[in-house]
């Protein structure tokens, strides 16, 4: 059987803050195959984007982050990576790209600065001038037009949707194995997100890359990926292939979540106002479900055991659920 | 074009209210160029009729326009006490002094200062910046002619590395030039670094919270390389804005630096021409020294452009 | 906001830095514990030299201050003030021989007079040139003495006070003629006046010849740059031999004598001129390791009374009683203590204990009980009385003030911001009630008889006081040729001053000059102006 390339077990991340210690992902485990895309969606605060920047590495290197776990990528260990891990895996296997594509590029930065100089970064022997061809060509790849002008331009030439294609270009530079988007249109006008999202589809597709596309909308992971782990509070509540997914959600909370799905015309991070109640304070843990709270179908179990994803029962449809939707709409016909 | 006019403009501007009001405060000064000349064994005569013969006497807004005159003509004068050196020439000398002073300063203040505030920005609040702050704090809290004084107690009296007093210009020799330079320069560089230290620190801890250095991260980029080429540049702003102000200060103003080491600068021509009454070279200087603020505000404001690209359309 | 407008405060600043600027020189008081070691006329110090002088090497001397001008004609210098920059370069017709304590002929080859001192006769030597080549001779000391009393500065108004005519009567020999009697003449002739410019040169040269000097001294301009140093070069064709020193260097020290004694250890000058006494004292401790020359100045420190001047008619001081109560209340030990920490030499004489011309007769002592009966006999005076003090001596003014109102004044004192104002207000405007001020006169004959006439020996001075005795001895004091008897004619002015108190000395400064041990040779003439031209460094 040969191994995923990606194989995260017990991942948690834990933040000193001024408010105590602060759980933004708890005991995470999940597997990506090669070639696949992985849909990550919450609610913001439920720990997904940390959940991106842990995997890539990113939070171990704050001071006030602990990171516990293992992230497997191809079989290495890369949850704490040291330097020289650091600089072999980040930015040339294992790309990103961010929500803002405006604050996350340099702004005193020409366009082709950014994507030659990971170039060059992962390949020394690398020519200046063959650098600015390749920048120039991957520029041309995510559909820029004019690629050479836009080359020598500055982030706020350029408008948001450019912009973006120049985060993906940057990703794409080294021809990563895995791709973390973490909320790649989140930023971006409606009509530009769908070209985006399609040029990403479209590329993965192309080179083979996996991806880990976190997004807090379903209608964005919808269509676009091969499997959904949907997250709250720090933890995933139900993964399970998309396709089963979308036809049938075991976890109240996703249900609520598909129900709420915001349109795309919603504004970035609108809340679920469809879900009574707000997500638990992450300083303040307590017993059982951490959904319990607003659960509409809360029992009395609920509020003191925390359930797994095995809990639901069915294995290749995981709900970290005593009382999965299938289950308890059975106890409802019951009792009636 | 336009906007180049407009400063040219700027400048002829504040030269002229900087010189007039230079001019109507010549009463309240202290010095008399007739005492600077003649000494304390005259009569009183003889004051009075070289005062007469200086023109001290003639009203005042006469005396301006005259004196403006010959400036548009591009003569500044002749300096009112003996040796009576050419104005232009005894500003062009002390000039270079201060801004070799200055310069030099500003540098070994930026040499120290950058790498300090990157090891403090790296750690927020750990071992390091707090020794940093402390440190600079410490540093900060002295006047210059007090560390002036311990440097010299340390550097020239106990370890003999150092001239205690004196200049040597560029043209005498570089080495020595520098070896004469090295303890006011050190003396100015410490006041400045602690200034340039926190304000850098404070604009690279914001900056490293920035999207684009975490982009940066991902791409794979090493901490130092971040720190160096994207972290400082986007937080140089208001280090560009200190750092023009202090060379803009240091100009005319080390006076006390000046006097300390016996150096031939601005300060101490302004200084000792004010205490002799000596308005023409007072004039000048002054002059000067308004010029080189208005074209320093200038080099700041092209700096920003050059950092930041988003403000380097025209007219912005 | 980012950006900063930089420009109206920092000019702002500037300008304001401008007005509020006054510039004084005062060092502060050292803080150094009062020793007992006395200081006295004279040189310290000197070692003699084994062997004989060597060629070659230069001297760099630190000054605070520094010559202005190479134009004789306007300056009066001194050691402190261009005095021995402008000597080296000019030399001087005469010099005052301070072991013999009398004056001898310098560049020229002999000065005599006719018997009762109204009649001098200058013989100057045979081949003496100029270092452009122009012979330095009667016509060129003539056209020197000429531009010199026509400058309207510098020694010009002594010069028409004293001298009725000078002609050649030979191309080697110059007669001047005197309007009075003195014996000391050739004090002038020591001084700026004796300094003897190329003719050539002056005229050829014009307004920048002050900057570019020609003269037939030991040493010739090499590089000045003004207010920061002067590089001399040995003359080769001095008339008395190439100086020994390759190269003699003044630079400009403006930070105070301690930095001066600093820049000396640290090796930077080799010798100095120091006025602080604390540093005095230290340098001339034989352990010190330095030799030099000291010179105690009398009436160093003075607090000048105003008796009366046209700006001030009804000033208190016209009063004798006011007079007698400000005498009576000062107490200089006092002052010294406070002031100076004991470090300077307190006295009330006109003459410093040291002196040549120190007398028996009386000086002011302090006595609260006799000044509040002074003041109490002064009728019609309130008490209230104003004091001019340069802000640098605002410790010595405050302990004035204070023993003023002790006994009953109402001061109301006023700090002057720089010395030009005080110049100004007291010696051109003579707009004052009470002033502290520097006399400081050695004991030199000549420069001492100037300056007690200039200051108080003649009519319509800065005091406003004038005293038939004190101006017949002071003019008694020059005619005489006799030590004895100038003594006897000192001693008649300080009795007579004790009387009618003109004004109250209270301190007495000490200058001195001060090189490394292995500098040799150096002399010490009027003013403390110094003569390199034989000076020599061993190895």
């Amino acid at each position: 059987m040969s191994r995923p390339l990606l194989h995260v077990r017990d991942l948690t991340t834990t933040f000193t803050t001024s408010r105590g210690e602060v759980v933004s992902v708890d005991r995470v485990s999940f597997d990506l195959e090669r070639g696949q895309t992985l849909g990550i969606v919450g609610e913001s605060g439920s720990g997904k984007s940390v959940l991106g920047r842990t995997v890539m590495g990113l939070t171990s290197a704050a001071p006030n982050a602990t990171v516990t776990g293992s992230v497997l990528f191809d079989g290495v260990d890369i949850a704490n990576p040291d330097k020289k891990t650091r600089a072999q895996y980040l930015g040339a296997r294992i790309a990103m790209i961010f929500q803002d594509p405006l604050s996350s590029l340099n702004p005193v930065k020409l366009i082709g600065v950014h994507i030659t100089e990971t170039l060059r970064r992962h390949d020394k022997s690398l020519s200046r001038q063959e650098a600015r061809r390749r920048a120039i060509e991957l520029l041309d790849t995510v559909r820029i037009p004019d690629p050479a002008r836009r080359f020598g331009q500055y982030p706020h030439e350029l408008s948001g949707g450019m912009r973006q294609r120049v985060g993906i270009a940057i990703a794409l530079a080294c021809r990563p194995q895995l791709l973390i988007a973490d909320e790649p249109t989140t930023a971006l006008d409606v009509t530009v997100q769908k070209h985006v999202l399609d040029l990403l589809g479209m590329l993965c597709e192309e080179q083979g890359m996996a991806m880990l596309l976190v997004s807090h909308d379903l209608g964005v992971v919808a269509g676009r990926s091969d499997k959904v782990a949907v997250m709250y509070a720090g933890r995933i509540q139900e993964e399970a292939v998309s396709s089963d997914f979308f036809r049938h959600q075991r976890h109240p909370y996703s249900q609520a979540l598909l129900d709420a799905k915001p349109h795309l015309e919603n504004p970035a991070r609108a809340e679920l106002v469809s879900i009574p109640g707000r997500p638990p304070d992450p300083a303040h843990r307590f017993p059982g479900c951490r959904f319990a709270p607003r659960c509409r179908f809360v029992q009395g179990r609920c509020r003191e055991e925390e359930p797994s994803l095995e809990s639901g029962g069915i294995p290749s449809h995981g709900a970290a659920c005593f009382y999965p939707l299938d289950a308890v709409r059975s106890t409802q016909e019951v009792s009636i | 074009m336009k906007a180049a006019a407009g400063k040219v403009a700027q400048l002829l501007v504040v030269m002229f209210l900087v010189s007039l009001g230079t001019f109507s405060l010549t009463s309240l000064m202290p010095g008399d160029p007739a005492v600077a000349i003649l000494g304390d064994n005259q009569s009183p005569e003889a004051y009075a009729e070289l005062r007469d013969k200086l023109g001290l006497n003639e009203p005042l807004v006469e005396r301006y326009f005259t004196w403006l005159g010959h400036v548009f003509q591009g003569d500044l004068g002749t300096s009112m006490v003996p040796p009576n050196e050419d104005v232009t020439s005894l500003i062009g000398s002390a000039f270079a002094v201060s801004i070799e002073l200055a310069v030099l300063a500003l540098v070994v203040a930026l040499v120290v200062s950058i790498p300090l505030a990157m090891i403090s920005a790296r750690r927020p609040d750990g071992l390091l910046d707090r020794a940093a702050s402390a440190t600079t704090f410490g540093i900060m809290s002295v006047p210059s002619f007090v560390s002036g004084l311990v440097l010299i107690a340390l550097l020239v009296n106990q370890l003999h590395l150092f001239p205690r007093v004196g200049w040597v210009g560029v043209t005498d020799g570089l080495g020595q030039n520098l070896y004469h330079a090295a303890l006011p320069v050190i003396t100015i560089a410490l006041l400045e670094i602690p200034t340039f230290t926190r304000v850098l620190r404070g604009d690279l801890v914001r900056t490293l919270q920035e999207d684009f250095v975490l982009s940066a991260r991902a791409k794979g980029m090493p901490a130092w390389r971040i720190m160096i080429f994207d972290a400082f540049r986007p937080s140089s702003y208001s280090l560009i804005t200190v750092l023009g102000l202090s060379l803009a200060q240091l100009i005319g103003s080390t006076v006390i630096v000046e006097t300390l080491f016996s150096l031939p600068g601005m300060g101490r021509l302004v200084v000792s021409s004010a205490s002799q009454g000596n308005i023409t070279v007072i004039q000048g200087a002054v002059l000067v020294i308004a010029a080189c603020y208005v074209l320093i505000n200038a080099g700041v404001d092209l700096m920003y452009s050059v950092i930041d690209p988003r403000i380097r359309r025209v007219g912005a | 906001m980012r950006k900063i407008r930089l420009l109206p405060v920092g000019v702002a600043a500037t300008v304001a830095a401008l007005v509020m600027m006054g510039c004084s020189n005062t060092t502060a008081p050292a803080s150094v514990k009062a020793d007992p070691l006395k200081v006295e006329n004279g040189p310290f110090g000197m070692t003699a030299a084994s062997g004989d002088p060597v060629s070659g090497g230069s001297l760099t001397f630190g000054y605070g201050g520094g010559i202005a001008s190479f134009d004789p004609a306007s300056q009066q210098y001194s050691g402190t003030s261009g005095g021995d920059e402008a000597r080296a370069v000019y030399g001087t017709l005469t010099e005052y021989d301070t072991k013999a304590g009398k004056y001898v002929p310098s560049m020229a080859d002999s000065i005599s007079a006719n018997d009762d001192f109204t009649e001098w006769t200058v013989v100057l030597r045979d081949g003496v040139e100029f270092t452009d080549g122009t012979p330095y001779d009667a016509d060129a000391v003539l056209f020197n003495f000429d531009r010199m009393a026509k400058s309207g500065a510098g020694f010009s108004g002594l010069w028409a006070s004293v001298v009725k005519k000078a002609v050649a009567k030979d191309a080697k020999t110059v007669v001047i003629t005197l309007k009075q009697k003195w014996a000391d003449f050739p004090y002038l002739l020591s001084q700026a006046p004796g300094m003897i410019a190329s003719p050539k040169a002056v005229k050829d040269e014009g307004e920048s010849y002050q900057r570019e000097p020609v003269g037939a001294g030991p040493f010739m301009l090499d590089k000045w740059t003004p207010g920061q140093n002067l590089v001399l070069k040995a003359n080769p064709d001095y008339w008395d031999g190439k100086p020994y020193l390759d190269s003699l260097t003044f630079q400009t020290i403006t930070t105070g004598d301690q930095a001066l004694k600093d820049a000396f250890q640290a090796g930077g000058i080799q010798g100095s001129l120091i006025g602080t006494p604390a540093i005095v004292k230290d340098y001339i401790q034989p352990s010190s390791g330095y030799s030099g020359y000291v010179r105690m100045t009398n009436t160093g420190s003075m607090l000048l009374i105003n008796n009366g001047t046209p700006s001030r008619p009804d000033t208190p001081g016209k009063d004798i009683n006011v007079r007698e109560a400000i005498a009576s209340a000062i107490n200089t030990d006092v002052i010294n203590q406070r002031a100076f920490d004991g470090n300077a030499f307190p006295g009330t004489g006109i003459f410093s204990a040291e002196s040549q011309w120190a007398n028996d007769k009386p000086t002011f002592t302090y006595d609260a009980e006799a000044a509040k009966k002074h003041l109490a006999d002064a009728k019609g005076f309130d008490g209230k009385i104003e004091l001019l003090y340069p802000s640098a001596q605002a410790e010595a003014a405050l302990t004035i003030e204070a023993q003023l109102e002790a006994v009953g004044f109402k001061v109301d004192a006023k700090p002057v911001q720089s010395i030009t104002d005080l110049i100004n207000a007291v010696l051109i405007k003579r707009d004052y009630d009470l002033a502290m001020y520097g006399w400081p006169v050695p004991d030199e004959p000549g420069e001492l008889y100037t300056s007690y006439l200039e200051r108080f020996g003649r009519k319509d001075n800065q005091l406003g006081y004038y005293n038939e005795t004190i101006a017949k001895a002071l003019s008694d004091f020059a005619a005489a040729d006799d030590t004895a008897e100038k003594a006897a004619q000192m001693a008649t002015i300080q009795a007579e001053w004790a009387e009618t108190v003109p004004a109250v000395p209270y301190n007495t400064t000490a200058q001195m000059v001060v090189w490394n041990k292995n500098v040799h040779d150096i002399e010490v003439s009027s003013r403390l102006t110094l003569d390199f031209s034989k000076a020599w460094i061993s190895k």
